[in-house]
């Protein structure tokens, strides 16, 4: 951390005392959520998400591939994200960081298990399938990766259309029907400084924080957690941030249905 | 009447002796992308690194405290370095925020400083350099305004850091960083008065 981290920190923990947050937002409240979808002509799907100062790219491209032993009816979903260096000072280029492939996972693991796609549709005919390539790309850094990815994940993934397939070739210029999108997930997540859960954490606030919770949930379930950081949580404060969550899915699945047209 | 300039562009076709230009064959060239000023002769430059002149006043942050000498970070590219003299009695920690003088400039980038005073508590706000004359105004009326409307201690550093500790610092945050965003246009004093008289009610 530099020097001036250090500062920032020690300030959002005194805030934080005194029962405020730097933007003075309340502890359950998000930033402002903007969604652009359908931003690159190329992609058959694609959206930009803005929440606050963070902004994440999200492309989907579909390829043709052999389907998966296991499962040879089915189509695959493959995410992947990128911190570039533009985003943030503390991103280089090289190989992908520890964080990159951690917000490639949650993100994922959310969209999977929450049945999303519907892969089964993704089956073209023997040996064929559509692979979902998303790929995330974070264009500037202010906290919250995971729920920005999440978000720009899932609307792009609705936006996506399959394109025409003829005579073993596909034709990219030409898009068929809609990928078939079953469920909406989103994701919110929590940073604990000194004593209190906050949701969607900025980069200060994270910075502070010793632990972090992720909570991936659709209308009914929680799909998907993941856990960072030293610090822990109790079961009750689980419980809490669990029902915050659900509260914030209803809010979010309508601004992602909205930017929709 | 300003107009904007960029790298090579002629801004008089008198030779002048101003900063951010250049003089080729009898005529003045502008050497940064910014704003030039016919009446006062003034390139403004848009963006660019600071450029530390002795007795400017810095605010910085230690790094490092060793036996004798402090390392601080200016946000500088260069190092910054606080040696405490004989009778001084201040004692540092990393992590401590303090405003300084320049004593010296020592070969091309390492700067000695004097004088600090400890800012104890509130945060830092980082700036474009270049903004901070305009972040101060004519005999410092910009800071002043916003310290008045939002009840904040602020101390500018010329190198791009400013200290804020109590009183609304959203609103002097979001202030600063409004004079920052049009610091080339004119009539600002009063743009952010405005700024200031509708957002200190809410």
């Amino acid at each position: 951390m530099e020097a001036i981290d250090i500062v920032k920190t020690s300030y959002i923990k005194e805030l934080i005392a005194k029962g405020i947050r730097e933007d003075g937002r309340k502890a359950n409240e998000f930033r402002k959520i903007e969604i652009v979808s359908g931003l690159i002509k190329n992609a058959e799907g694609s959206a930009q998400v803005d929440l606050g100062a963070t902004r994440v790219l999200a492309g989907v491209k579909l390829n043709l591939d052999e389907p998966m032993e296991d499962t040879p009816n089915q189509g695959n979903l493959v995410v992947s994200a990128e911190l570039l260096p533009l985003a943030s000072a503390s991103y280089e280029t090289g190989p992908p960081s520890p964080d990159s492939i951690e917000l490639a996972r949650v993100v994922d693991r959310g969209i999977r298990h929450a049945k999303c796609v519907n892969l089964e549709s993704l089956f073209v005919e023997e040996a064929k399938a559509w692979t979902v390539y998303v790929d995330l790309y974070v264009l500037n850094y202010n906290g919250n990766l995971f729920d920005a990815g999440s978000i720009a994940a899932m609307s792009a993934l609705l936006s996506t259309e399959v394109p025409k397939y003829e005579d073993g070739k596909v034709v990219r210029e030409e898009r068929v029907s809609k990928l078939k999108i079953d469920n909406i997930i989103t994701s919110s997540t929590f940073a604990k400084v000194g004593g209190k859960s906050l949701l969607d954490p900025t980069a200060n606030e994270t910075n502070a924080a010793y632990s972090r919770v992720t909570i991936a949930t659709d209308e009914k379930y929680v799909r998907a957690m993941q856990k960072g950081m030293s610090g822990g949580f109790s079961a009750k404060e689980i419980e809490e941030l669990i029902e915050v969550a659900f509260n914030n899915h209803k809010e979010q699945k309508d601004i992602i249905k909205k930017s929709q047209k | 009447m300003r107009d904007m300039i960029i790298p090579g562009d002629m801004v008089s076709d008198k030779p002048l002796r101003i900063a951010n230009g250049f003089i080729q064959n009898g005529k003045t060239y502008s050497k940064v992308l910014g704003v030039y000023d016919a009446a006062e002769r003034t390139i403004i430059p848009l963006e660019g690194s600071w450029m530390p002149r002795l007795e400017d006043s810095v605010v910085g942050i230690i790094t490092e405290a060793r036996p004798k000498v402090y390392i601080v970070d200016l946000s500088y590219f260069g190092r910054a370095l606080l040696i405490p003299g004989k009778y001084d009695r201040y004692e540092f920690q990393p992590g401590d925020i303090i405003s300084a003088l320049i004593k010296n400039i020592e070969g091309k980038n390492t700067i000695i400083l004097e004088d600090p005073k400890p800012l104890e508590g509130g945060t830092i706000l980082s700036i474009k350099p270049k903004k901070i004359p305009r972040v101060i105004g004519k005999k410092s009326t910009m800071v002043r305004q916003i310290a008045e409307y939002s009840g904040t201690h602020i101390v500018v550093g010329m190198n791009g850091l400013i200290w804020l500790k109590d009183g609304n610092i959203a609103l002097a945050t979001e202030a600063l960083l409004k004079v920052e965003r049009e610091a080339h246009l004119s009539g600002l004093t009063d743009t952010i008065k405005n700024f200031l008289e509708k957002n200190k009610s809410e």
